[in-house]
């Protein structure tokens, strides 16, 4: 199964570029508490380096918070969980879906919750299907990231 | 719409769904690039390989140096790359997958993958026409 990887966004960057001057990084999420990873007949969704679904979504933050100056290794001001982990490879027969949920808490004592589904295209024939839905974790996380830094509750978190 | 034609278009889903080569570009998304330092990838058979994919970056202004192991450290941008084949009475290009970097940081990404592709006459030609196409899409903004 071809490893699922994060790309940082220049959207997310936007997004991030007014809270310049704060510096934070993510500790690795908790969770989800339920999770299947096998797809279909093929074998098991892979995450990149051996990854848990919380540790590569705290990968996407740290990667997004790096790629936009903010982020800070001796800060751990965010934590939080994977509450729900979820996908299809066989929507509408070739298409596919994620859906990913996390609530995130800061050390500042607010919290904020965040779902996001994202559609890909899967495809037909079982290996490549599975494969392609491996691969859309990275953008299913990446548009979670980018929904998160767009709340308007986000701003709390970091302050 | 009766079962017959449910089943026709059915079929042709199938069908056109178990013939597909897809081809995945997410361009890099930094603008600017003019050195690229790129991970050798021992795994790759295909001597040739390296050598098109550093000229053909050349050819796009952007002056490349292959490392092994660690990225050093002075490589703002880096690149790693794998790359497999199948025989089918002719070798071709089964999968290839190219990721470009910003101090470790995943910009770029080009994926060809031809896995599901075995009916398909186009999924011969030379591996260099393949990357081609992929190189142009993902450097095309920078």
């Amino acid at each position: 199964m071809t490893p699922a990887t994060y790309m940082v966004s220049q959207d997310t960057k936007s997004a991030l570029a007014k809270y310049q001057g704060a510096k934070l990084m993510f500790a690795d999420l908790s969770g989800p508490a339920a999770f299947d990873p096998m797809c279909r007949a093929v074998g098991k969704i892979s995450v990149a380096d051996g990854m848990t679904i919380g540790q590569f979504v705290a990968k996407g933050f740290n990667d997004e918070l790096k790629f936009a100056g903010l982020y800070a290794a001796d800060r751990v001001k965010l934590t939080g969980t994977v509450t729900k982990a979820a996908f299809s490879s066989s929507a509408a027969v070739v298409n596919g879906y994620w859906d990913l949920a996390i609530t995130l808490q800061s050390i500042n004592g607010q919290s904020m919750s965040v779902e996001s589904h994202h559609d890909f295209e899967a495809g037909f024939i079982g290996a490549s299907a599975c494969n392609n839905t491996s691969r859309a974790l990275g953008p299913a996380v990446q548009q979670l990231v980018q929904k998160t830094v767009n709340d308007p509750r986000f701003a709390a978190l970091i302050r | 719409m009766n079962n017959r034609t449910c089943a026709v278009l059915l079929l042709a889903a199938v069908l056109a769904a178990g013939c597909a080569i897809t081809q995945t570009v997410k361009p890099v998304t930094v603008a600017g690039i003019t050195d690229l330092c790129i991970k050798r990838n021992s795994r790759v058979m295909m001597s040739s390989f390296l050598p098109e994919l550093t000229s053909q970056i050349e050819k796009k202004g952007i002056h490349t140096t292959v490392y092994d192991g660690e990225r050093p450290a002075s490589c703002k941008y880096s690149l790693d790359y794998t790359a497999n084949w199948h025989w089918d009475l002719a070798m071709y290009l089964v999968f290839a997958e190219i990721n470009v970097y910003d101090s470790g940081l995943l910009v770029g990404q080009a994926t060809y993958d031809a896995h599901a592709g075995g009916g398909r006459p186009d999924k011969f030609g030379p591996t260099a026409d393949k990357l081609r196409g992929l190189l142009d899409q993902l450097f095309a903004r920078s």
